[in-house]
């Protein structure tokens, strides 16, 4: 009995009073990395397609033959996500061509990066998209 | 206790293979419970520990999304199934344990003994889910399955065992009022052996051994030794030790009504004559028996009703004339406090609820020539706004079942992937059924569930008003109408998932 006290008291210690920051939390870079990247989504996102930028660089140089990813999730459990893949249009420039807010409200895109040396870098990004 | 009454006596499922003897053994509940355990510490740990993406965590899909559709089927196919597999009575140890160190046990207030205050709970918890957008958090919803153990904890060391279940529990509430419409129920066998039997182990418990002990536990709802019952008088032996009885209170031949009835199996457990059955019967069945006017009364019919009227507001909050009403709201009293705006909606659709189907009882009363009886009308009619209700809570939980339910798997494998280990979860895995099925679905579910309100109502009708019945249903099938065309007008809606009237959930 002793150890379902200590367990549950363990419990309480692990949530303190606030949420966890999340490790993907960044939206412009990836603090780690000499790789800098940045997700850009229209001002005002609307329902329907949109087109999403992600512009990348390497030691502030484009950096071109990246594969990437991006994942539109809306808050509540169980939407089906939206998932593109951004291809470059020109140096270090990557653009989704079939990505559609497919409902209005919060969403949050998840953006996975594939760098050509194999570097795996995760952005996050939270936007509101309004109805028609 | 109640007389013994009519009860169903429609094929009982104990005759299937294998579960009268799985439901006997002692620890068939511990059984039941362990999957929900297990998902329950996942959600612990994932939610204070995962990704904070509501759609990516484990603590808001499993409880928002696939939780909640599981009740609703479970519910309308079977029984109480969720009461029967819930993990938090698997505090029940420790509560015992913790009641030993107290002076004296304490009884729940006879004030609270009744269904308002846990009506209250429940509005509590809709107001609470709404306001802090419980859905989109993972760190509030891991802190909600920790309330709920803890004060099931708490009050079950303090009180009697059971008080949790009946008084306090807005989950557990939910599924007794919604339990009316399930097509299972306790019922005894055979309604003579129960009036010959001395001790009602079914209600209160036994103890069975070989030779009889000097001290015995005490009953589960008395203050007297419980029965001692030898085995060899035991039909259908199912091992020695205490047998408790229904925490709740339900005594096994007079229960017309699941309200209260978690499905424990204790009474199965217990009864020393094997004289316990889960009869299947019509899913309108209670609600033409009117079993609320016996046990619970009038608090119980409000909170049918009011379940009835947040189902709505649940799905209403969630299409864009919700955002368009509520910012003109608060526009009209120049605030941009969603605690105000949203207050006066949890008011207003309370008052509009209860008078909508007060006023459409009292006209059909009127018009059976019974007279202005509007408590007597309500309670008469209230089982028509509980089977509308229930359609609606089914038609919107499916709706987002059906849209996520295979999100399972790559929630899961994230679960892992987040803590290191080398899984790609495929989140291209979510929608149970296309999206263009999801309308007709709901809205034919919302719709079947108004055409048995409309069966309730007539045979109610007939039963009640004789002659006259076929004016009295009248009104009832109007206000059936409307809430139908209402429902499926809302679920025809384009859905608008925003965390707050005025600002992201985020
Ligand atoms: S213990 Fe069994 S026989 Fe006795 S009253 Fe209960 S159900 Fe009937
Ligand atoms: S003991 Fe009571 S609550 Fe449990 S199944 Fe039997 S009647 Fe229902």
């Amino acid at each position: 009995m002793f150890r379902q006290i200590v367990f549950i008291l363990l419990l309480f210690t692990l949530v303190a009073c606030k949420p966890p920051e999340d490790k993907n939390q960044a939206n412009v870079t990836n603090q780690n990395s000499s790789i800098k990247a940045r997700v850009e989504v229209p001002e005002n996102p609307k329902l329907g397609l949109q087109t999403l930028s992600v512009y990348l660089l390497e030691d502030s140089k484009a950096l071109s033959g990246a594969s990437i990813e991006i994942t539109g999730d809306m808050t509540h459990a169980g939407m089906v996500p939206v998932i593109a893949m951004a291809v470059e249009t020109e140096t270090g420039l990557y653009q989704t061509k079939d990505f559609e807010f497919t409902m209005a409200g919060d969403w949050i895109l998840t953006t996975v990066i594939k760098t050509p040396s194999g570097e795996k870098i995760t952005l996050e990004k939270k936007l509101s998209v309004a109805g028609n | 206790m109640q007389p013994i009454r009519e009860q169903p006596r429609g094929f009982n499922l104990f005759l299937l293979p294998g579960i009268k003897q799985l439901i006997r053994w002692k620890y068939s509940r511990f059984l039941f419970q362990l999957p929900l355990l297990i998902l329950s510490i996942f959600v612990i740990i994932d939610g204070f520990t995962g990704r904070q993406i509501a759609p990516r965590n484990v603590a808001t899909a499993s409880v928002w999304l696939h939780y909640r559709g599981f009740v609703v089927i479970a519910l309308a196919l079977f029984g109480n199934a969720f009461c029967s597999a819930c993990p938090l009575m698997l505090t029940r140890g420790l509560s015992n344990w913790l009641k030993k160190l107290l002076p004296r046990q304490f009884t729940w207030p006879k004030a609270l003994k009744n269904k308002y205050f846990v009506t209250f709970f429940l509005l509590a918890y809709f107001f609470t889910y709404e306001y802090f957008d419980l859905w989109a958090s993972p760190w509030l919803t891991a802190w909600l399955a920790i309330g709920y153990f803890s004060t099931a904890l708490v009050i079950d060391t303090l009180f009697p065992s059971g008080t949790y279940c009946r008084y306090v529990c807005p989950l557990g509430n939910f599924n007794f009022l919604y339990s009316s419409a399930s097509p299972s129920q306790i019922t005894a066998v055979d309604h003579d052996v129960c009036r010959s039997c001395a001790d009602k182990p079914c209600l209160q418990g036994r103890y069975s051994a070989q030779t009889k002990p000097t001290k015995l536990p005490l009953q589960t709802n008395g203050p007297q030794e419980t029965a001692f019952i030898p085995l060899t008088e035991i039909k259908n032996n199912n091992g020695n030790g205490f047998f408790p009885g229904c925490e709740t209170d339900l005594f096994v031949p007079t229960i017309q009504s699941n309200m209260d009835c978690t499905f424990c199996f204790n009474c199965v457990r217990a009864c020393p004559y094997d004289n316990v059955a889960l009869s299947i019967r019509p899913p309108f069945w209670e609600w033409l028996k009117n079993p609320w006017a016996r046990r619970g009364r009038l608090p119980v019919m409000i909170m049918g009703v009011l379940l009835t009227v947040y189902g709505l507001m649940n799905a209403i909050a969630m299409i864009p004339p919700y955002y368009s009403y509520a910012q003109f709201v608060a526009d009209s009293l120049h605030t941009d406090s969603e605690l105000l705006v949203l207050s006066l909606f949890f008011l207003g659709f309370a008052v509009i609820g209860l008078s909508l189907s007060t006023i459409f009882a009292v006209l059909a009363d009127l018009a059976g020539g019974k007279g202005f009886k509007p408590k007597i009308a309500f309670m008469r009619w209230g089982y028509v706004t509980v089977a509308l209700g229930f359609g609606f809570w089914t038609a919107h939980y499916l709706f987002h079942f059906l849209t996520g339910a295979l999100s399972i798997f790559p929630i899961f494998e994230h679960f892992f992937a987040y803590r290191g280990f080398n899984i790609d979860p495929n989140w291209r895995m979510s929608q149970f059924v296309p999206s263009k099925w999801l309308f007709p679905l709901t809205a034919g579910i919302s719709t079947l569930y108004a055409f048995l309100a409309s069966f309730v109502a007539i045979k109610i009708s007939l039963r009640d008003f004789k002659d006259r019945g076929v004016l009295a249903m009248w009104p009832m099938l109007i206000y059936i109408l409307i809430f139908a065309v209402f429902g499926v007008w809302i679920l025809a809606q384009p859905m608008e998932m925003r965390g707050t009237i005025f600002q992201p959930s985020f």
